[in-house]
């Protein structure tokens, strides 16, 4: 029973984890159509940020941050520098573009940081196992990973709904012709959604890094599921993004622990489900 | 009368909160141009797209020779013998005029007969692409990209795709629109010819096309229908004066 | 809109046929496996093309059919000794064909970017089929027996000096068989049903096409051709592995047809070789290949817009253009 429980946790925990990438994924596809394969690889820098900084310093809370700014600069640098001219390429054009970035960003890492595995420590003080109900007792890194996920998709909501650029954000989202009809300046909102994306991505990344540890191309899996997310839970919504990530991150984490034989295509069989029965996705309003 | 070609009952298309054609009645039939008229918003165009399925109905019945089709795809419709054109411009713009209007007419063909054939030979669907191009006056442009056609040929082009298939129900939202007089004149007088053995249904806002060609006219106001009836009772129709004549006069 | 090459552009493609098939007099082994390779590749794009180009759609999971050929040997292998090519070419093509099938039913449901996000899923669970279930032989590949060259009990061996020859002009075989079939299909009015589907989809359907049949026919189509050139890159190396499947395979094909010409039949030709070449010259200068990679694809996606099939001299561009279409009516 307590094994379901932990199971439940961690698929929670994962799900939520899941969300902070694919809300950023589903965000700049829906404002800008743009499609950023090298998303993942985002993760994974902000994965390595961690190994290096709590590496360095010794603290994985001075990663954080560091991961966050550094995201908010990055992305801000790619929008500027890059993205901004491809918003009315052909996908053809935007798949090869992100697909470059991929290759780069991991050549780069491989010529900083080599190519070994890394495992990050979790914090001394959260080094502990809580006591849950009865004997079952739960990691409090995770149980900290969790609610640090719940308070940011909190803080996202509240942002969005009770912000002007978040407004703004949301109406581009859900139809882009708005933005001009609104007087909107979308220069800005897309410099705002694509570095807040990059930087909810590697913030992702580095608070993973204790979890999954740190390794070559670890964003590409990462990347895949989060597609799994955006489908199943529906087009360009930030709910669609939160129920699809938390079903795909306990349906993941159970299959695996339970489903040994079926270990990593339960979530793809889901995805098959969905598309048969509701093609725009679960949680998207008709 | 015989059963109509295409009958709508109480067809009603809501969006959200809008209800864009509010149970409208209406029926086309074989020998007769049917022009609908109204004021922009009037839900003309969202009636074409119902009528040719690329809208399904919220409520009502629609009926293509007495059956029940309102659930139908769009491509069932065209198949069927529905041909419809465009009221914003709708082609394959890097092909030419020729393959535009010969894909329109082979899509009736039975895909046995549609797909393996060569396109460069001739047969039965360039036979009648040729015709259609002639019917509508874009002969002499059958090899250009249709992309580099004017706006008035590109009306024509519409036109002629709708007519390749050999199409029972005509369905037109505003061909004429944009084009020359001259042009025009030469296709309001295609159209007439088209109506004898047709269903065709038109939708127009020069007045005096409408009344010069139409056998019979509805008038939409608002997503519902505000009268129908002869040219003539139209014209003299108090309603129809208050609502919508007045405004163009 | 896609265009095969005319009259000048054929032969200029024969010629250029005739001279990798006179490889052999001159070259040494390597450079006739490496031709090989760049031929493989080649029907692997040429396959995609059929997607992008002729019906205008992106699919990132290509690479799993790929895949699918290739292992259709190893599976063929469970029945004993090296298969007949004649038994499992068309064992590759069948099985490629049905995960195609399979695959595009779902995901022609979705367009645009989450097509893309789909094929590329989908390829991940084939992927992860191969690559954890027994029925792949292992995550870090298999060797394969080469199939054999029998018929009916009668057996033509080849040694093992003539090998790379004879793969170089069997793969030639294949690749030209497979342009020509492309280019007669694109003649037929399924082909021109496909381009128009590219050109607008939408229109298609009101016109009565049921695009949804005819894109999954081309999905499936599309899958088996790759599934052939997977069965030729398993026959030509003799070793599968999950990797053939992998997406970053499909996003290379994406960047030889980019590469070749977006807007040309031969144009994924082109880039297959420029690919592999440009691959080959990178490993001698840098073990950093993907950096070289990535930076020719920045590069191209930047600059080189119509690919290497879209290079006009200077004087060639400097023409007349074609007369603008006179400008009567406003709307």
């Amino acid at each position: 029973m307590s094994g379901l429980a932990a199971q439940l946790l961690n698929g929670v925990q994962y799900g939520l984890l899941l969300f902070l990438i694919s809300s950023g994924l589903t965000l700049i596809f829906g404002v800008m159509g743009v499609i950023n394969l090298a998303h993942g690889s985002l993760f994974m820098i902000g994965a390595y940020i961690a190994f290096v900084v709590a590496g360095g310093t010794g603290s994985l809370w001075l990663a954080l941050p560091a991961a966050v700014l550094g995201g908010l600069a990055l992305g801000a640098l790619l929008e500027r520098g890059l993205f901004r001219r491809f918003y009315h390429r052909e996908h053809l054009d935007q798949v090869l573009l992100t697909f470059a970035l991929i290759l780069l960003f991991e050549e780069g890492r491989s010529i900083l940081l080599g190519n070994d595995f890394h495992s990050v420590p979790v914090p001394a003080v959260l080094d502990v196992a809580v006591p849950m109900v009865g004997d079952f007792s739960y990691s409090a890194y995770r149980l900290a990973v969790l609610v640090a996920c719940l308070g940011i998709a909190g803080a996202m909501f509240l942002a969005i709904e009770r912000t002007r650029i978040g407004s703004a954000i949301r109406a581009a989202a859900e139809k882009p012709e708005m933005v001009d009809l609104l007087g909107l300046d979308a220069r800005r909102i897309h410099l705002v959604v694509f570095a807040v994306g990059t930087a909810l991505a590697m913030l992702a990344g580095a608070l993973a890094a204790p979890l999954h540890s740190v390794y070559p191309n670890m964003g590409h899996g990462f990347l895949i599921i989060c597609f799994v997310v955006v489908v199943v839970g529906g087009v360009g919504s930030i709910a669609g993004a939160f129920w699809g990530a938390l079903l795909i991150g306990v349906v993941d984490t159970l299959s695996k622990a339970y489903l040994p034989f079926a270990a990593g295509l339960a979530v793809y069989v889901l995805m098959a489900a969905v598309l048969l029965w509701r093609p725009t996705g679960l949680f998207a309003r008709s | 009368m015989s059963v109509a070609a295409m009958e709508a009952i109480g067809l009603t298309r809501r969006f959200g909160g809008l209800v864009a054609v509010n149970e409208v009645n209406l029926a086309l039939h074989v020998g007769e141009l049917h022009a609908v008229i109204g004021p922009n918003g009037a839900g003309k165009s969202t009636l074409t797209n119902l009528l040719s399925g690329e809208l399904r109905p919220s409520a009502g019945k629609l009926l293509l020779h007495g059956a029940e089709v309102g659930d139908w795809p769009s491509w069932r419709f065209a198949r069927a013998g529905v041909g419809r054109s465009f009221q914003r411009t709708n082609v394959l713009k890097p092909m030419t005029v020729r393959e535009n209007v010969r894909l329109a007419a082979q899509a009736r063909l039975t895909p046995l007969r549609r797909y393996p054939a060569v396109a460069s030979e001739e047969h039965a669907p360039s036979e009648a692409a040729d015709a259609a191009l002639e019917r509508v006056g874009l002969g002499g442009a059958a090899h250009r990209t249709a992309g580099t056609l004017s706006h008035g040929q590109l009306r024509q082009l519409e036109i002629a795709m709708a007519l390749a298939a050999g199409p029972t129900v005509l369905l037109l939202d505003e061909p004429l629109a944009g084009m020359g007089p001259e042009e025009s004149e030469r296709l309001a007088l295609l159209l007439k010819e088209l109506a004898a053995d047709h269903a065709v249904m038109l939708i127009e806002h020069d007045m005096d096309v409408v009344f010069a060609v139409a056998d019979r006219v509805t008038v939409m106001v608002d997503g519902r229908v505000l009268e129908n009836g002869t040219p003539e009772h139209i014209r003299n129709a108090a309603s129809v004066r208050d609502a919508y004549l007045g405004h163009a006069a | 809109m896609l265009t095969v090459a005319g009259r000048n552009g054929t032969f200029a493609l024969g010629a250029a046929a005739l001279a990798v098939a006179a490889l052999p007099l001159f070259a040494e082994a390597y450079y006739l496996e490496l031709a090989s390779t760049a031929l493989v590749l080649a029907m692997f794009a040429l396959s995609l093309q059929l997607l992008v180009g002729v019906t205008g759609l992106v699919s990132l999971g290509h690479a799993a059919f790929f895949g699918v050929g290739a292992y259709a040997i190893h599976l063929l292998g469970a029945f004993g000794a090296a298969p007949s090519v004649l038994l499992s070419l068309p064992a590759a093509v069948l099985l490629a064909a049905l995960a195609a099938f399979a695959v595009g039913a779902l995901a022609l449901r979705t367009r645009g970017f989450f097509f893309l996000m789909t094929t590329l899923a989908f390829g991940q669970m084939l992927f992860f089929v191969f690559h954890d279930t027994p029925l792949g032989g292992g995550a870090d590949g298999v060797f394969v027996a080469r199939p054999s060259f029998s018929l009916f009990g009668l057996e033509w061996v080849v040694s093992r000096q003539d090998r790379p020859t004879v793969m170089l002009l069997l793969n030639l075989g294949v690749l030209v068989a497979m342009y020509a079939g492309l280019a007669l299909l694109l003649r037929t009015m399924f082909g021109r049903a496909l381009l128009g589907i590219r050109a607008n989809e939408h229109r298609m359907r009101s016109m009565g096409f049921d695009t949804y049949w005819l894109q999954l026919g081309a999905f499936t189509l599309a899958g088996a051709l790759a599934g052939v050139a997977g069965h030729m890159w398993g026959m030509t190396q003799a070793f599968v592995s999950p990797e053939l499947l992998a997406w970053h395979r499909s996003a290379e094909a994406l960047l030889m047809i980019l590469l070749g010409g977006l807007g040309a039949l031969h144009g994924p030709i082109l880039g297959a070789f420029a690919f592999v070449g440009l691959g080959d010259i990178a490993g001698q200068i840098t073990e950093r290949q993907r950096l070289v990679e990535g930076l020719v694809i920045l590069v191209v996606v930047l600059g080189l817009r119509h690919g290497i099939a879209g290079i006009r001299l200077p004087a060639l561009r400097r023409l007349p253009a074609p007369a603008p279409a006179a400008k009567e009516a406003a709307p």
